[in-house]
């Protein structure tokens, strides 16, 4: 990456503990880029977040004038945000200074999933039917034309959080309240987004993931990963990724079309993108575009034939850079491995077995002895991920499914309980 | 259950249970796999939304454990999380379908309710192991 290496600085802006944030530092610190982490982490024993710059992402105004002050100290060549959270507030930082930036009212409208539903359908893309519906309100509120099955969703959370498939009226007034108790927790959010979900059509068909960059508008893709494993609720949790596709040309042409003009739509012009879509007789659904790269750990899959990594080509790209980029050979993919139940994880057996299948590569247990496992709809988190690499997207997954099987997740009950202050 | 040595018990100015509670640890633990051989009671989290109580099962007390030993049930905490629990009742309540522990007067070691109420948060600064 020599055109971007020596000394130039970036801020990357990150919620404190997103899994984005250190492939960032190493790659940066591999070709010598000065990187700064802004987060809240203030307090946090990661040096990175310690030493960075420290904004409260609650307060915009104050952690814009923070940058901009550390930016007049010694100014960036680029800025970056990691994850949906900080998305806009990286975009609203880098257009108050002149650098490479989407408009942060297109990076609003992706976040939010009723308005994103909308502006694709302004743009004559295919929408499922959709109604957006007051939490306090959902047994009194119309539903007007809307046909279950559905799945309802908040606003404005991601990785499959809080979403869930209703086949009737009693079934979404059951994941309302469930919704409504998490949303509750969320100062984050806005009153808007604390109190209303999306209820939309349930699309059936196979799933893809997408990983893009556009530059000035013009949308290459980096890679299309295949789900394997039907995702048809009551939650959606994600667990194999597969990468190159098994889909057809046309389809992945198409495929592309599609997200180009929902990027278009929302206004999305520069940077990584992140697409997750639906296929079926009808066509290509867009169930989301984010202006981010993938999450979790899974951007590890990318590596292309020119050397370079996801980081490498975002941290280029916000420098103004664009780098070759072409696939390389074979096929790899992952497994996020699923949560199996709520409890506490006593420990995880057969790691050996595992990394011992042929084509595994690394095995990560994130969630450490001890501390509790919460599974969708309320969690947000992986319990690990395994990753794999061969000849053929075949050999892959079945590598990882072999696996999986290795492993046995020992978990204790938990149970909870109520408090208060009565002697 | 690995034994690590005497434990000292848990008195009732620290932590009570109720008959109700004894009765449903010694119901867990009669349903408890063999390599269960203790509940134990921990406090976790400590951010904006104060602290999160709860229960599980124990393979092995640490030398850092209280013990509260009961007819069919033994209750292990440590002695961090004991001293928010200082002065707690712990009840075992059933309120129609729903049943459940009830920690009672656990502010009493922490004061208030728990939680700073700052950011109208609840438990958004993470928690910690157990």
């Amino acid at each position: 990456m020599h055109p971007v290496a020596g000394g130039a600085r970036v801020l990357v802006i990150a919620p404190h503990g997103s899994y984005r944030t250190a492939p960032f530092i190493e790659t940066a610190r591999r070709h010598g880029i000065d990187l700064l982490v802004a987060s809240e982490g203030r307090h946090s024993i990661v040096s990175e977040y310690a030493r960075g710059l420290h904004i409260d992402p609650r307060d915009p105004r104050a952690a814009l004038a923070s940058i901009q002050q550390e930016a007049r100290r010694r100014p960036f060549a680029g800025i970056i945000g990691t994850d949906d959270s900080t998305a806009e507030l990286a975009a609203r930082a880098a257009s108050g200074l002149g650098l490479a930036h989407n408009d942060p009212r297109a990076v609003h409208i992706a976040r939010r999933k009723d308005l994103a539903r909308a502006r694709l359908a302004e743009a004559g893309l295919p929408v499922p039917g959709h109604v957006r519906l007051d939490l306090r309100q959902v047994l009194r509120g119309p539903l007007g034309e809307f046909r279950f099955p559905g799945v309802v969703k908040p606003l404005a959370l991601s990785a499959s959080q809080g979403v869930i498939r209703v086949d009737d009226r009693d079934q979404l007034q059951r994941a309302c309240e469930r919704i409504a108790a998490m949303l509750q927790d969320r100062p984050d959010l806005s009153p808007q987004e604390r109190s209303s979900v999306l209820l939309e059509a349930f699309i059936p068909g196979f799933e893809v993931a997408v990983e893009g960059m556009l530059y000035r508008g013009r949308l290459e893709l980096l890679a299309i990963f295949d789900k394997p494993d039907p995702l048809d609720g009551p939650y959606f949790e994600e667990t194999y990724y597969l990468t190159p596709s098994r889909l057809d040309g046309p389809t992945q042409a198409r495929l592309r079309q599609v997200i180009a003009a929902a990027c278009a739509a929302y206004g999305l012009r520069e940077g990584p993108v992140h697409a997750e879509c639906r296929i079926n007789p009808q066509g290509v659904w867009i169930l989301e575009v984010a202006p981010r790269t993938i999450g979790g750990l899974c951007a590890r899959l990318l590596r292309f034939g020119t050397g370079h990594n996801l980081e490498e080509l975002v941290l280029a790209h916000a420098m103004g850079v664009r780098l070759p980029c072409q696939a390389r050979e074979g096929a790899s993919g992952v497994l996020m491995i699923p949560i199996p139940r709520a409890g506490i994880l006593r420990r995880v057996e057969g790691l050996l077995a595992a990394q011992r299948v042929p084509c595994i590569q690394e095995l990560q247990i994130q969630i450490r002895p001890g501390h509790e496992l919460v599974p969708l709809p309320e969690g947000a988190s992986y319990l690990g991920f395994v990753f794999a690499r061969g000849e053929h997207p075949e050999r892959v997954e079945a590598a990882l499914r072999e696996a999986h099987a290795c492993l046995n997740i020992v978990v204790a009950p938990l149970w909870k309980a109520r408090v208060t202050a009565r002697p | 259950m690995t034994q690590t040595g005497y434990l000292p018990s848990i008195n009732r100015d620290e932590m009570s249970l109720t008959s109700s509670a004894q009765q449903q640890m010694a119901r867990l633990m009669a349903d408890a796999d063999s390599e269960n051989a203790a509940i134990r009671v921990f406090v976790s989290g400590g951010g904006c939304g104060g602290m999160t109580y709860g229960m599980t099962y124990a393979e092995r007390e640490t030398p850092y454990d209280k013990v509260y030993e009961g007819e069919g049930f033994r209750v292990l905490v440590d002695v961090v999380a004991l001293n928010y629990l200082r002065g707690c009742e712990v009840d075992f309540v059933q309120d129609g379908l729903n049943k459940s522990f009830v920690f009672n007067n656990v502010f009493q070691a922490v004061g208030g309710s728990g939680a700073c109420g700052g950011c109208g948060g609840s438990g958004g600064c993470g928690g910690s192991g157990f």
